[in-house]
């Protein structure tokens, strides 16, 4: 008999109708910034940003039926619901529960939010191999959702421009294989960065006040308040050209593999001139290395994902290849994993 | 470090021409704006292979005190520019 492994079965995302394009952007926010420059700066053309009303759970919760509309498998099946957010509902209780209940999830199903940003969906990946390879479960639900634009303030230029909402749903099960399809993986955290990108206000350590909801000007004529998302980006991009080149590094020594082994690199989404960048330092050849932002922005921690299987549509990835995933960002926080869709 | 291929690209990233990146340029009189230091710490990576704190970097008025800056670094890990 062969072992159990956990292998990723399938993946669904579902995006906000709204969308905020580059010109609106420009118009909106005027300055020296047109929506050309945007492109060029960022390679972002267009982010998706939900209704007041609409929360990532909403997002989530769509991207899930998706997943069972498809035949992935029945609610029923699922024995453990996961889900990556930094927006959640409630402080408490945790939307995990909330959305067993909307999904028509057994209530035998294990429910748990994590909150991680841009290194979720590989942490959400970690877990769930956890959890089928002990025995736990045997069909994860693993969801991430971000709404960052309800965190970023409508005059912060700089973060409007980089983040786009969204949700996206992956099934994770148990298979019979002789290999690995899910792993190794290489975690990390540095929680020094943690002040580089963070809400301040609004948790138990900042309560909300008056005070924390003041509006101030900010470098490059940004505005935000303390309950607003603060982005150090330059700062950001230090850690990044750091971590990044270590974890993969590290990875393939964990693989006893190079990087020619890997046929294909799903990075965070971050933006384009960051992923550029890292690209060239890896010296990774450009047809194997995903670019998939443009219409989306940065959803966090559905970047990886969404990627993922836009890459896997097009015919990029296929059966039984090799694909590293690598998210980094909020935290700070990094994971790198290999994945393989079974044959 | 090479003074000239760093000179060129900075010149490159603030969108003027190389001969007018003096050492005692200015450069807040043109486009060092937040995108300019992102660029320049790209750059700084691609040659140097440092990393130079942000706040430090945006607080730089001249060329010079980049250059400074880039060279103080540059001691602090002279293993780094293989």
């Amino acid at each position: 008999m062969k072992p159990v492994r956990s292998a990723i079965k399938a993946i669904a995302s579902d995006l906000p109708d709204r969308e905020l394009t580059n010109d609106q952007l420009a118009q909106e926010l005027g300055g020296d910034w047109d929506a050309a420059k945007i492109l060029e700066k960022t390679g972002i053309a267009s982010r998706r940003i939900v209704a007041p009303d609409e929360c990532a759970s909403d997002l989530a919760v769509r991207a899930a039926r998706k997943l069972f509309a498809a035949g992935a498998c029945a609610p029923a099946d699922v024995d453990f619901l996961l889900f990556c957010t930094q927006s959640p509902d409630f402080f408490l209780p945790t939307t995990a529960c909330t959305m067993q209940s909307r999904l028509g999830l057994s209530t035998r199903c294990g429910a748990l939010d994590f909150n991680q940003g841009c290194s979720g969906f590989v942490y959400g990946l970690a877990l769930a191999k956890s959890l089928i390879e002990a025995g736990t479960a045997a069909n994860v639900l693993l969801l991430t959702g971000e709404t960052y634009s309800k965190h970023i303030n409508l005059r912060d230029r700089s973060a409007r421009a980089i983040f786009g909402d969204g949700a996206t749903a992956t099934l994770v099960s148990a298979v019979e294989s002789d290999e690995e399809l899910i792993g190794p993986f290489v975690l990390g955290t540095d929680g020094r960065g943690g002040k580089q990108l963070i809400v301040p206000a609004g948790g138990m350590r900042n309560r909300h006040t008056p005070e924390t909801g003041i509006e101030k000007e900010a470098e490059g004529g940004n505005w935000r308040s303390l309950e607003n998302l603060y982005m150090n980006g330059p700062e950001i991009f230090n850690f990044t050209l750091q971590a990044v080149p270590s974890a993969v590094q590290q990875l393939l020594q964990k693989c006893g593999q190079t990087m020619d082994h890997v046929d294909y690199f799903v990075f965070h989404q971050a933006n384009r001139f960051m992923l550029d960048r890292l690209r060239a330092k890896l010296r990774i050849p450009a047809d194997k290395f995903c670019l998939h932002m443009e219409s989306y922005g940065n959803t966090v921690s559905s970047t990886i994902p969404i990627a993922l299987e836009h890459a896997r549509a097009e015919g990029k990835i296929l059966p039984g290849q090799k694909v590293m995933l690598v998210g980094f960002g909020v935290g700070y926080s990094w994971a790198a994993c290999m994945i393989r869709f079974a044959t | 470090m090479n003074t000239e291929a760093f000179v060129a690209g900075l010149a490159e990233i603030l969108q003027v021409p190389p001969e007018t990146v003096t050492l005692d340029y200015k450069l807040d009189s043109g486009n060092w704006d937040s995108v300019a230091v992102l660029a320049t710490i790209a750059l700084i990576d691609e040659q140097l292979n440092i990393t130079v704190p942000a706040k430090d970097l945006v607080s730089c008025a001249s060329v010079k005190q980049l250059l400074d800056l880039i060279a103080a670094r540059t001691d602090q890990n002279p293993a780094a520019q293989s």
